[in-house]
């Protein structure tokens, strides 16, 4: 079980995506922690990043949402809904255990997350391609 | 508000397969079918995400940890949280509970990750014996 401490999530979290406002005109329009974590959902136009924190379950759920009225979560839409990892395996072969949370850290895998988002998503971030 | 299934008593603890049963959007995966008292609770992997969402559509309970635990997990000590969510889960087996399980979030498992992670490994073995 992780013994670390999570209480620096949010401030490392709003650092290192900051790049979706600065770069993107993302609005962050939602950042909630909840009981089991932290929610931050960031919007622009047409596409959402929703990315959550299950810190009990010691998981990323960070998804990429094509259409501003898809709902969301869903379990059966695997059009418009796509994992970061979907995104990241179109580019290069990343193990899914590296983009997430282990026993040891999370701000690794965060960063590597923020760094491939930046380095693979321009054009699904301007909506201009999907995953 | 999904129609619920109706068991049989001879059905009581038993493990069922569950299909079709969708509420706001997550689907359950199986069912330990408790006594007929209308209590029924939500285990799963990925509380904000698919376990309490689920829960919220067919008027079920989760785990709710106390503040201390709580406080305590945020600098890194799970073991009070660990010890309220297995008193929970005796807690709803001892009463009878109707337990529908939402499972792993089915984009893990699509890329073969089948991990539960130490809490909902917990939950699934003291309530379905794996």
């Amino acid at each position: 079980m992780p013994t670390y401490n999570t209480e620096q999530y949010p401030g490392n979290h709003k650092k290192m995506f900051n790049f979706l406002i600065e770069e993107y005109q993302y609005f962050l329009v939602k950042s909630v922690k909840t009981d089991f974590g932290y929610i931050d959902e960031y919007r622009n136009n047409n596409i959402r990043i929703v990315m959550n924190y299950d810190v009990r379950d010691n998981i990323f759920y960070f998804d990429i949402i094509n259409g501003y009225n898809t709902t969301y979560p869903n379990d059966s839409d695997n059009e418009n809904i796509k994992m970061f990892h979907d995104l990241f395996s179109k580019h290069e072969t990343v193990a899914l255990q590296r983009v997430m949370p282990d026993e040891k850290q999370y701000v690794q895998s965060l960063y590597l997350n923020a760094v491939l988002l930046r380095k693979y998503g321009d054009k699904v971030l301007r909506g201009e391609e999907w995953v | 508000m999904p129609k619920l299934p109706k068991f049989a008593p001879e059905d009581v603890g038993k493990i069922k397969p569950v299909d079709n049963l969708v509420a706001n959007n997550i689907k359950a995966k199986r069912v330990l079918v408790g006594k007929n008292n209308g209590k029924i609770a939500v285990v799963g992997r990925g509380m904000d995400k698919r376990v309490n969402v689920f829960a919220e559509g067919i008027g079920a309970e989760t785990f709710k940890p106390s503040k201390k635990a709580l406080g305590l997990y945020d600098k890194g000590d799970k073991s009070l949280l660990m010890k309220e969510n297995k008193k929970w889960i005796k807690r709803i087996k001892r009463k009878g509970y109707t337990v529908y399980d939402v499972g792993l979030d089915p984009k893990f498992t699509a890329k073969s990750d089948f991990s539960k992670g130490d809490f909902y490994e917990m939950e699934t073995k003291e309530l379905f014996g794996d």
